[in-house]
């Protein structure tokens, strides 16, 4: 029983090199298992499906090096889903972080290089980059987009034919099929003053810590779908390559060392219970 | 986006480390980093913010503004207006005056004033479909219609158990909290009891998800030293 | 006093006019008149109303809101107006116009306060070189990152050139990975932290811990591969599913409830300077 209490008091560090340790091994040993995808992702992925022509989307891309284990995988299958379809679409920050326009650059650069060369900014998509207010930003949006926006993140003046021609049929809300903001822990003001006033879908791809308090909206129909943590980007992913060989998101690249990650806190309490009740039982 | 040189990975993989070292104890490399990183930051932010909202959202309207006023009061000279707005928000940095300290209650005020006018809109409209969408059938057909007056669907007995426990777990929750204080009522009493149970499940799925969460942001950058630096897997 | 007397007042006025935007219809409702577009001239808008034609002069002061087909208003001049539209017509009650103007001031007056973080944490490391405090150094090196900083967010949206070069750096191999790595250090602290304290010492906790292990389980693939034998109902990620939208959502939902009552008696209190406590009571 001795050493069975003991379990308790394992210094830190074992723990901290076991995380280490089981979270690298997929990575070295590169696994991929298939994912179980949920209603949430999914009717995210059925919902831009079915995006008239004509209509753009906006992603607010609120995130930065705070989360982006979860944010970047999250973006990256939605871009490349829009890409793909050549859905247009429109990045911005809003009130969150300024460094968010420049993540998604990153995270664009990188698919339109490696798999969409033939996509063009100003035509498939445009970066307004930052703006600040929350929901008074967000009332400007809706009602005439240049009044918070006089340039793109270039530089470039929304009136600018030549270098945005995506941004000459985007006046207000009525242009925009759905609004999808990323970040840790996404505005919860999109849903008033967005979905609330004008009706227009909103969709949430946040933190799993965050999802939490997010989910009661997926029933209410206030939030058209969301993705949660690296799994929704792995789920997502797997949506958009149902072959588990061409996936290579960051959401894929993450879930099954994810997995090992949680196995070893799991474990990590189940130890730690069984050295309390050890000790208990010993003091009598 | 131009190949990246192995020293930028270096580098990447150098500050990484550095702060992963107070994984191992608390060090002056580590709180060095820490004043690197949040100088870029503050630095970073401070300039961007400048670029993208109060140059073009009232720099630029201003100064246009004035070129209009000084050309004869020029359609446009309405933006001059806006330098009131500027003097208006020098008030926030009397926060460093004892002295003038009530001057950026001015500007603390109307903001906060602002916030708290909209705070009706912004809560009914968040929380009416919230309250909607809590009153579900008790005896729910399989597509979530009542029993009177829904769709043809047959009954649900799963839809309907899980109407009575997503309602008697929102009515729990809110007489725990209703009633925080002691209750002499026995069916207050047992309803608080309960929905403090119902809180503890919820409580697991918040612990889970940060769980997730907080690791995420480790695996982004084991990701990084393993694949991008060591180039293994 | 008259100061605070003064300061209460602004803030009123700053939250009457939010209050009023959302109580008071964009158009005076007595004289509002609701039909169907028959035709439109620059002088007048012919409306079909209850079968009836009726002809609306077209003034500086008639606000023109068309029926979308979500069910909220968009305003439309008069010329964009089609025969078939369902409108709603009226003399304005000024406020919405207002909306864009307002908002503009309070996102310039609220970016205002860009410097107080920077102005703050100078004040603090400058105090740290003048008196010459343990690592000092450390606060000259925060003053030259900060210059570093400004320059890189110069190369921001830069086409080419050195500035953008600067930006690369910073950004990418500074400050993304130094943030997300000081972030990451929660996920060991958090693993220590329930390795030491998640104890099942009663029910309640109990309940907790199995909850907390499905929804770690269910939402990664080693959940979806250890029980995709099973029954559908209990395999590990529909045990999750359900945790997350049903138990957890209805008890979030019961929480959020009272932060609703909550805020809005919050905001009523600061809307009225009724609050009261350290920020609030001191001299002025």
């Amino acid at each position: 029983m001795e050493w069975l209490a003991r379990l308790q008091s394992i210094d830190r560090r074992w723990i901290y090199a076991a995380i280490w340790v089981a979270c690298a091994l997929p990575f070295v040993v590169n696994i991929k298992l298939p994912v179980y995808v949920s209603p949430e992702t999914r009717r995210l992925y059925e919902f831009i499906e079915k995006c008239p022509p004509g209509k753009v989307i906006l992603v607010d891309s609120a995130w930065d090096a705070g989360s982006q284990g979860e944010n970047w995988g999250q973006v990256e299958v939605v871009f490349e889903h829009l890409l793909r379809k050549r859905i247009p679409f429109i990045i911005t920050s809003v009130e969150i972080t300024p460094l968010g326009p420049q993540f998604a650059d990153q995270v664009i650069e990188r698919l339109v290089r490696e798999k969409f060369p033939d996509r063009k900014y100003g035509v498939d998509w445009v970066n307004l980059g930052y703006t600040k207010g929350s929901w008074q930003a967000m009332q400007q949006i809706a009602k005439d987009i240049r009044q918070q926006y006089k340039k793109d993140s270039r530089g470039y003046s929304l009136d600018d034919a030549e270098h945005l021609p995506l941004m000459q049929r985007v006046r207000n809300i009525e242009d925009i099929y759905l609004i999808y903001s990323v970040t840790y822990s996404p505005l919860e003001d999109w849903i008033p003053f967005i979905h609330g006033v004008y009706g227009t879908p909103i969709a949430f791809g946040c933190a799993g810590i965050q999802s939490t308090t997010y989910y009661r909206y997926l029933l209410s129909g206030q939030l058209v779908g969301m993705l949660v943590g690296v799994r929704g980007a792995a789920e997502y992913d797997a949506l958009l390559h149902p072959n588990l060989r061409d996936r290579n998101s960051m959401g894929t690249k993450l879930i099954v060392p994810q997995a090992f990650g949680h196995l070893v806190i799991i474990v990590a309490v189940i130890l730690g219970n069984i050295g309390y009740f050890a000790a208990r039982r010993r003091k009598g | 986006m131009e190949e990246i040189a192995p020293w930028q990975i270096w580098l990447a993989a150098i500050v990484t480390l550095g702060i992963y070292s107070y994984l191992i104890s608390d060090n002056k490399l580590y709180r060095l980093l820490l004043n690197v990183m949040i100088g870029l930051g503050v630095g970073y932010n401070f300039i961007i913010m400048w670029k993208q909202v109060l140059q073009p959202l009232w720099w630029e309207p201003m100064t246009r503004g004035f070129a209009a006023v000084f050309n004869g009061f020029a359609p446009g000279s309405a933006g001059a207006l806006w330098v009131l707005v500027g003097l208006l928000g020098t008030l926030w940095y009397f926060q460093f005056s004892r002295k003038y300290l009530w001057l950026s209650r001015i500007v603390i005020g109307m903001t906060l004033g602002a916030g708290a006018g909209v705070v009706f809109k912004q809560q009914l409209l968040m929380n009416m479909p919230q309250i909607a969408d809590s009153f579900r059938p008790l005896i729910a057909r399989a597509d979530g219609t009542p029993l009177v007056g829904g769709s043809d669907a047959p009954l649900s007995l799963w839809m309907s158990l899980n109407n009575i426990i997503f309602v008697g777990t929102i009515v729990c929750v809110m007489v725990y909290f209703f009633f925080s204080f002691e209750h002499k009522w026995a069916p207050v009493r047992h309803t608080a009891r309960l929905g403090r149970w119902l809180l503890m499940v919820s409580f697991g799925a918040f612990f889970g998800n940060t769980v997730m969460t907080r690791m995420a942001v480790f695996l982004e950058r084991l990701q990084f030293l393993l694949m991008d630096w060591l180039r293994v897997g | 006093m008259t100061k605070r007397r003064f300061i209460a007042l602004v803030t009123f006025l700053a939250g009457l006019y939010y209050f009023l935007e959302f109580v008071v219809p964009p158009t005076i409702p007595w004289r509002t008149v609701r039909g169907e577009v028959v035709s439109v001239s620059p002088q007048s808008i012919t409306l079909l109303v209850n079968g009836q034609q009726q002809q609306i002069p077209v003034e500086p002061t008639l606000k023109v809101y068309r029926e979308r087909p979500t069910g909220a208003p968009e305003s439309v001049e008069p010329a964009q107006l089609r025969p078939g539209d369902r409108v709603s017509a009226g003399p304005t009650t000024y406020l919405s116009d207002w909306l864009t103007p307002v908002n503009n001031f309070f996102i310039v007056l609220g970016s205002m306060a860009w410097g107080m973080g920077l102005i703050s944490l100078a004040m603090v490391h400058s105090g740290n070189i003048r008196r010459r405090r343990p690592e000092w150094y450390g606060s000259v090196v925060f003053f030259l990152a900060v210059g570093g900083g400004i320059v890189a967010g110069l190369g921001y949206g830069a086409e080419g050139g050195w500035l953008k070069e600067a930006n690369d750096v910073v950004f990418n191999y500074l400050l993304r990975p130094m943030s997300s790595t000081v972030f990451s250090l929660l996920a060991f602290h958090m693993a220590t932290a329930s390795y030491r304290a998640f104890r099942v010492k009663s029910g309640e906790a109990a309940l907790m811990m199995t909850s907390a292990f499905v929804v770690m389980l269910g939402q990664i693939p080693i959940g979806l591969w250890l029980t995709h034998g099973l029954p559908s109902f209990l395999q590990l990620p529909v045990m999750a599913q359900w945790v997350l939208y049903i138990a957890n959502s209805a008890a979030v939902r019961g929480m959020w409830f009272g932060m609703m009552v909550g805020a809005i008696a919050v905001g009523l209190r600061f809307w009225l300077s009724l609050e009261r406590g350290a920020f609030f009571d001191r001299e002025l």
